[in-house]
């Protein structure tokens, strides 16, 4: 038999999806200033790639298939004191702008909400369904 | 005789039904890139569950109507809510009105 609450399962994954991304957001925008990682050099900004993944015809669901860093150059910024700084006076900043960050967090933010909403219909489809047999 | 109103309210509730889950995948899917948003045509399944009287295939299509963004996707999130509100509608419409079909049959058996 087909799984009734298959939905369900579909909003879960979006939420989750959105989720990750909200995190990955959120790192970005807290190493925005991070001139050094463990990994040596600059923060370099972080996106996350979706994919869909599918249950069937009608129900598709979506997950995360990678972390992605983002090749672009990172900010030089000119500052000889600063440990950080190459031979020649200058610092490499995260290749992050915050304003680009926010609009995506407010994105992720109403896709989030989006799924939530659908679970709810989907709550209050079931419950009128189940009405009937108390008819 | 068979009940004819209560087998279009039934068909409604599956077609309505089929329809959320279609929504639901568009919605979960805002920002998977290439993706392509889905619909069915209510009023298409409906007339040919009621004409077929079976179960027949739905239609999906592709229902991407703005403008498809820089990575293929063509879900507009505002739009798939105007759906699902409408779609949730039409099936707890559906629903009620077999709770007061119902009812009315049990008044009808209990009569003196």
């Amino acid at each position: 038999m087909e799984d009734m609450f298959l939905p369900l399962k579909v909003s879960a994954t979006g939420l989750e999806a959105q989720k990750i991304r909200m995190n990955v957001i959120a790192s970005n925008i807290a190493n925005a200033n991070s001139t050094s990682t463990p990994e040596g050099g600059a923060y370099r900004r972080k996106d996350v790639l979706f994919e869909s993944y599918l249950y069937d015809e009608s129900s598709v669901g979506v997950n995360i298939s990678k972390i992605v860093e983002d090749p672009s150059p990172f900010k030089k910024i000119y500052q000889p004191g600063h440990p950080d700084a190459d031979k020649d006076g200058y610092v490499n900043y995260p290749n992050v702008d915050s304003v680009t960050e926010m609009i995506n967090l407010i994105g992720a933010t109403h896709a989030y909400e989006a799924n939530l909403t659908l679970i709810a219909s989907f709550k209050d489809m079931y419950t009128k369904t189940l009405a009937i047999t108390q008819s | 005789m068979p009940e004819k109103s209560i087998r279009i309210l039934e068909q409604m509730m599956d077609v309505a039904a089929f329809r959320n889950k279609v929504l639901t995948s568009n919605i979960a899917n805002a920002d998977t890139p290439g993706y392509k948003a889905k619909d069915i045509s209510f009023q298409e399944e409906m007339e040919k569950a009621v004409s077929s009287d079976g179960k027949s295939e739905y239609n999906i299509y592709e229902s991407g109507t703005t403008m498809s963004e820089r990575d293929g996707n063509t879900v507009n999130l505002d739009i798939e809510m105007a759906k699902v509100a409408e779609n949730t509608l039409i099936y707890d419409t559906a629903a009620q009105l077999m709770v007061m079909k119902i009812r009315m049959k049990k008044n009808v058996l209990s009569a003196p």
